[in-house]
């Protein structure tokens, strides 16, 4: 046992462990909630990311194409040729049709708030251990990326950014119940703030605490964000009323939200990195 | 002549391990390859890491730890160091004990990746979701780390099969 403690190899592990112990003390002192060495790494692999997500995008895309290659028969070859030609001018239709929709309605908020400075990002990696949905975007502090700047599809809130590496950046999501949004029904304007739990995350939802028992909110009622703390821009779309259910602890009630877009099968977001919130909530 | 032939194994082996340890980063941390059975995932990282460590000395295998650890960090909800730390930690342990008490066979690959993989998603849920003070926390561990390290663990042979014929194929032999 005291050869082992004494060999090159434990003290090559003790001395790594201390590297990266003092990288994670390090980020707790940095404004960018990220080690070095983690920044390192999301410098040198971003790429590598942002080409695997781009290469399952289109083997998603091709599978079809290459199954019915397998299975059909010799003498349909040409049909089979014309038939891949044709799926193939699909498959970039649809990738175009996506991505019309989603600068239209990114053109749509841009028009109804110029102040708002707005960087395209792809998601590039999703954590697979994380309950919480987070998200790895490929753009970071280089292209201007802040802590706590929101992240959007569209018109509608994605979830906000928590650590930001040089090329790369992390968003917790409206499904994480760290992320907590100030909003209000547009109905109704009963207000509050959007959160989640552990149970209604793995479903998906969100909710909207605090409200009062007897409340105006209906299922299917808009909810956006209120802007107040300035972290996010009003009116932007959060999601829809699901369900009122009363709470368990006292004599409120509160909604059950749906988000408005699905997190899981993101590809591609917008961050905006800058806006005007006094403008914002004054509106 | 005889050394330079050995290096050059050596070298090719170690790159076919880095290799498979980005492929299965990629593999794990996009959405899309593979179906997501019951809302688990699988943190393919582990059994690649876990098998590359026992056909290696400890050296190395801290080293592909750190590896695996910063690729897993990049993009990871957990705190900054958390992965590099812990793959660091399975790559040593599982390199040590192939290189002085365990035989390198399936049943310890299967043994180790399965201490390993439910060791990570423990301390990952202790981190991510106790500490925070979550309610319905033991519910998260049943239904979703659990279920996830147990799919995980069914990679491990798959790997080991893999690693294994790698490295008898890139084992520098003489006459």
């Amino acid at each position: 046992m005291r050869r082992f403690f004494k060999s090159a190899g434990f003290k090559v592990f003790i001395a790594v462990i201390a590297v990266i112990l003092a990288g994670s003390l390090s980020a707790l002192l940095t404004d960018s909630n990220a080690a070095p060495q983690t920044s390192v790494a999301g410098t040198v692999f971003g790429p590598l990311q942002r080409f695997s997500s781009y290469l399952a995008q289109n083997l998603a895309d091709i599978s079809l194409n290459f199954k019915s290659s397998a299975s059909l028969a010799r003498e349909k070859e040409e049909l089979l040729v014309r038939i891949d030609e044709l799926t193939e001018k699909l498959v970039d239709y649809d990738r175009t049709k996506y991505t019309l929709k989603l600068y239209e309605e990114f053109l749509g908020v841009k028009e109804e708030n110029p102040s708002f400075k707005f960087v395209a990002a792809p998601v590039i990696g999703r954590d697979s251990a994380d309950y919480f949905s987070t998200l790895t975007l490929g753009k970071g502090a280089l292209h201007g990326v802040k802590i706590n700047d929101p992240v959007i599809y569209g018109k509608n809130l994605v979830g906000v950014v928590t650590s930001v590496l040089p090329t790369t950046c992390k968003v917790g999501t409206l499904l994480n119940p760290d992320v907590n949004v100030g909003a209000y029904e547009t109905g109704t304007r009963e207000s509050g703030f959007v959160t989640t739990t552990l149970e209604l995350s793995q479903k998906g939802l969100c909710k909207l605490p605090g409200l009062e028992k007897a409340t105006a909110i209906v299922p299917g009622a808009t909810i956006v964000t209120s802007g107040i703390g300035g972290i996010f821009p009003r009116d932007i779309i959060i999601g829809r009323v699901k369900e009122i259910a009363n709470d368990k602890d006292d004599i409120s009630s509160y909604a059950i939200i749906e988000p408005a877009v699905d997190i899981s099968r993101l590809a591609d977001v917008f961050l905006i990195v800058s806006f005007d919130s006094i403008v914002s909530e004054a509106q | 002549m005889l050394i330079g032939n050995e290096k050059r194994a050596d070298r090719i082996r170690n790159l076919i391990f880095a290799a498979t340890i980005i492929i299965a980063s990629l593999l794990q941390n996009f959405a899309g390859f593979l179906p997501r059975p019951l809302n688990v995932q699988v943190v393919f990282l582990l059994p690649a890491l876990v098998t590359v460590s026992m056909h290696t000395f400890e050296v190395p295998a801290i080293f592909f730890g750190l590896f695996a650890g910063l690729m897993a960090d990049a993009v990871s909800a957990a705190p900054q160091g958390f992965n590099a730390l812990l793959f660091t930690a399975f790559a040593f342990i599982a390199s040590a004990f192939i290189n002085t008490v365990m035989r390198n066979n399936v049943v310890t690959a299967f043994l180790l990746n399965a201490v390993s993989t439910v060791s990570y998603f423990f301390f990952y849920w202790l981190i991510t979701v106790v500490f925070k003070g979550y309610e319905g926390a033991l519910g998260v561990l049943l239904k979703f780390y659990l279920p996830s390290a147990g799919l995980t663990i069914l990679f491990g042979p798959i790997f080991y099969i893999f690693i294994h014929f790698v490295s008898r194929k890139t084992r520098f032999q003489t006459l």
